[in-house]
């Protein structure tokens, strides 16, 4: 008996023991890549080291960013999501950038002029520019981006970004002709977005479509390093750059998905900036002297859509009762603790040519029950109200107050949570009543948001909005003689769109990051874009 | 045993192959569609329509999963649609972090759970036993999540001495460890003292006392043996959990293990890292169950393998 008991101990102890090894292995692998990966580091910080032997006093110039997501590839062409075009952003520059106010300003371009009636945009190049790898910026390069990006067999999810380009005809070294397929003023916005950065052709050849993403050469003002899914990524100086030089000497990108344990980080100096804290944090970081809160109104708008072909909702009285039931104030002030701005319109008023001036629909509970009875239903009417859960912040919080002010005048809403993955499906076959979402614009024009989101053939047209007087005005956008007039034009439209009732904007959302105080340089945008190489710990 | 060891490795096979065309028709068959959360929120139709043909997600079910099982058997698991990775590089990554926190987790919470459950019945209405029952109780009931932020606001926030997320230092692997482990920790503790309690009152064990064995010699010599067998299933049974992800845990402390890996794979619709991640758990559920069997065989010879 003592012997079995023995036998069974010894052989418990080989199991573990030989667990213990493969976990060695493992971990021996994980672990090289560790030592690799703090190997890099080391040299990373090795002339900061350096120069903190001959002068102690010298503050750390390796920063660690933390967002909810890490990155999931550096390919400009494959990003979907705003945290990763953030990311690879930093290593690739763009010809043009918007800046603070949404503005236009060239970037790896010197200027852009209309040739040919508008079907050409003549785009001049920076001289002197250079890739990490060490190859020039120039003509080529632009051509190799542009057209690798719209390229069928890319099969880049972001390939509409430069969806109305027809190919790039090189002048000289310096001098590109984007040729289009239609005139259109809203084409130098589009080459803002992240998905026409400016990759190195001969390392994106050299690495294909399936390796660039984990091996990006921009021209930007840091470089990659090294990158560990799920650990950590990154970014030196690119001591090179063209423009002004970067006073970092390492950016490290982390992702840690629990809200709570990213702010605990920036608290205690875990992290130095963070990206996206929810507003029930927000208060708990202004209490901390320590860290500085970083806020902006973004391009997105968190709405109340309606299928305006379903039921009630096609008749527009019933959505303007639910427009008038839905008190914004309140959701603001209660929910979104006074962290979003009061809408203008669906458009965000940060996006460029969009309608400040709208009329608000403001709450009046008198006037939608009046609505809802001239409308024949006295009594109100049963609905669904779907919402994601976890996208937007307080999303499923938000819809179900919604669902409390509609049942205040008589409609009985019955909220449905859904994933995003089953929720994109349903509004997409359009078998949805009403539903909360945030819209988004990838460009920065308003434009875009009308033919994307609101206009007749849309591919987010989720809420089928059809508005004749404003569909004519639409599809001659491309005969505006300039920007002024076709802000005239987008300025209608969007007063159009307002009186037509099809979705309820509650309040453009915030963007939020916070940092440690001492940290000075960050630079975040409208449209959600940073800028992380002239950060300075003082 | 080795014929038994082989038969049992064979009859794994069938296993497997139901675990993966169950989990490939529930990935392909779940709302959503998967071409339109690739191509991402900005996307246009024909965004979406080049990216179905682009992943061969406008073939026939049976084709799709035909070819990816072609690549299974050559060792290919498929590319991630959010990363473009391939899966098994990820998972190699991933697979071994998992296992280090789930191997330590299920060590510590053994110990100290087996430990704990032999001196709280052996102490049975003690004020220890009781003491014990309550804390197994607390710990049964603290969700993870709560116990992970309460350790990272206490020992990294207030104190100062631990690191919230790091792969610099073994140190990073306190905190997750002790929070992965509490429950584990609470079951055994709970089961083994059930057990023992069961075997100590048997007649056998009244016999041994009588014969004048020492308390430690009854409890260690002939009870702890017999009492093993349900606690090494209990074990088993949690490491096997463990080596599934602990997803929340994992989110908290930014352990890059494959709970959270598969979790945010599911939202976004990335069928090739589900498929392929939840094989590799079924995978390694079921050589954990083989090995706690023939561990029954060891302690107690009356089980027969066969």
């Amino acid at each position: 008996m003592k012997d079995t008991l023995k036998k069974a101990l010894i052989m418990v102890l080989v199991v573990l023991l030989a667990m213990s090894a493969f976990t060695g292995c493992g971990g021996s692998s994980a672990g090289s890549a560790g030592s690799s990966g703090s190997g890099s580091a080391g040299s990373a910080a090795a002339p900061s080291g350096g120069t903190a032997a001959a002068d102690t006093g010298a503050k750390s110039k390796d920063f660690v960013y933390v967002s909810g997501t890490e990155a999931l590839t550096l390919d400009p062409a494959m990003i979907t999501d705003s945290n990763t075009g953030r990311i690879a952003r930093q290593i690739h520059d763009v010809l043009f950038e918007r800046v603070e106010n949404s503005e236009i300003v060239p970037m790896l371009a010197t200027e852009a002029t209309e040739i040919e009636d508008g079907l050409v945009w003549n785009v001049k190049l920076v001289e002197g520019a250079t890739f990490h790898c060490g190859e020039p910026f120039n003509a080529a390069a632009v051509k190799y981006s542009f057209e690798r990006l719209i390229a069928p067999e890319t099969a880049s999810p972001k390939a509409s970004a430069l969806a109305g380009l027809d190919y790039v005809e090189i002048v000289n070294d310096y001098e590109v002709n984007l040729h289009l397929k239609a005139r259109s003023l809203m084409f130098l916005g589009s080459m803002t977005n992240y998905a026409a950065s400016i990759i190195c052709p001969k390392c994106a050849e050299e690495h294909g479509l399936e390796g660039y993403g984990t091996h990006p050469c921009g021209t930007g003002p840091l470089k990659f390093d090294h990158w560990e899914p799920g650990i950590e990524l990154v970014m030196t100086a690119n001591n090179d750059y063209w423009g002004p030089k970067p006073t970092v000497d390492s950016v490290t990108f982390r992702g840690i998905s629990e809200d709570s344990s990213r702010v605990m980080m920036v608290k205690t100096g875990d992290a130095d900036v963070i990206a996206g804290v929810p507003p029930t944090l927000v208060e708990n970081l202004e209490g901390d002297e320590s860290v500085t809160i970083f806020t902006l109104p973004g391009y997105r708008t968190i709405q109340i859509g309606m299928q305006t072909e379903r039921g009630p909702l096609s008749d527009i009285r019933v959505r303007q009762a639910i427009t008038y039931a839905i008190d914004r104030h309140s959701i603001i002030d209660n929910v979104m603790h006074g962290m979003a701005t009061f809408p203008s319109g669906l458009i965000s008023t940060v996006v460029q040519y969009s309608n400040p001036d709208l009329d608000p629909h403001d709450y009046n509970p008198e006037k939608a029950k009046e609505l809802l009875a001239e409308a024949g239903y006295p009594n109100g009417f049963s609905t669904t109200l779907m919402t994601p859960e976890g996208r937007y912040a307080m999303d499923r919080q938000v819809a179900e107050v919604v669902q409390s002010m509609l049942a205040e005048v008589g409609i009985i809403a019955e909220v449905q949570v859904r994933d995003w993955g089953s929720f994109s499906s349903i509004i997409d076959e359009g078998t949805m009543d009403l539903y909360l979402i945030g819209v988004g614009n990838s460009s920065g024009d308003a434009e875009y948001n009308f033919h994307t989101h609101y206009g007749v053939g849309g591919g987010q047209n989720y809420t089928r909005t059809n508005i004749p007087a404003m569909e004519e005005i639409r599809l001659n956008l491309g005969t505006s003689k300039d920007n002024e007039e076709r802000r005239e034009r987008l300025f209608k439209m969007a007063e159009l769109l307002n009186d037509n009732f099809s979705s309820v904007p509650l309040y453009y959302e915030h963007q939020f990051f916070a940092l440690r105080s001492d940290i000075s340089g960050f630079k975040l945008y409208p449209n959600e874009q940073i800028k992380l190489a002239y950060l300075v710990r003082n | 045993m080795i014929k038994y060891i082989c038969k049992r490795v064979i009859s794994l096979l069938p296993v497997l192959i139901v675990v993966s065309m169950l989990v490939f028709l529930v990935v392909h068959l779940m709302p959503g569609d998967p071409a339109r959360i690739i191509a991402g929120e900005m996307a246009t139709e024909e965004d979406v329509e080049r990216i179905r043909t682009a992943y061969g997600l406008d073939l026939p079910l049976y084709r799709q999963y035909f070819n990816y099982m072609r690549g299974v058997l050559k060792g290919d698991l498929g590319t991630s649609t959010r990363t473009h990775r391939a899966v098994s590089e990820e998972l190699a990554i991933r697979f071994p972090k998992t296992f280090q926190l789930a191997l330590w987790a299920t060590f510590v919470a053994a110990v100290l759970g087996v430990g704990i459950g032999i001196l709280s019945s052996s102490m049975r209405y003690s004020v220890l036993d009781n003491v014990v029952s309550f804390l197994a109780l607390l710990g049964l009931a603290t969700p993870p999540f709560y116990l992970g932020l309460m350790c990272i606001l206490f020992f990294c926030v207030n104190l100062g001495w631990l690191p919230i997320s790091s792969d610099v230092a073994r140190i990073a692997l306190i905190l997750p460890v002790a929070s992965v482990s509490a429950r584990s920790l609470a079951v055994i503790a709970r089961m083994t003292r059930s057990s023992m309690l069961e075997v100590l009152g048997q007649d056998y064990i009244m016999m041994a006392k009588a014969q004048g064995f020492s308390n430690r010699k009854v409890v260690f010599g002939c009870a702890l043996k017999n009492a093993m067998t349900t606690v090494i299933t209990t074990i088993g049974l949690q490491f096997g959990v463990l080596l599934g992800g602990a997803v929340v845990t994992e989110k908290v402390f930014g352990w890059p293990g494959i709970g959270d890996y598969l979790v945010t794979a599911i939202k976004a619709r990335d069928f090739m890292v589900v498929q392929s991640t939840v094989l590799v758990i079924a995978l390694s559920y079921v050589i954990v169950n083989l090995i706690v069997d023939l561990l029954y065989a060891l302690i107690n010879p009356k089980i027969k393998l066969s």
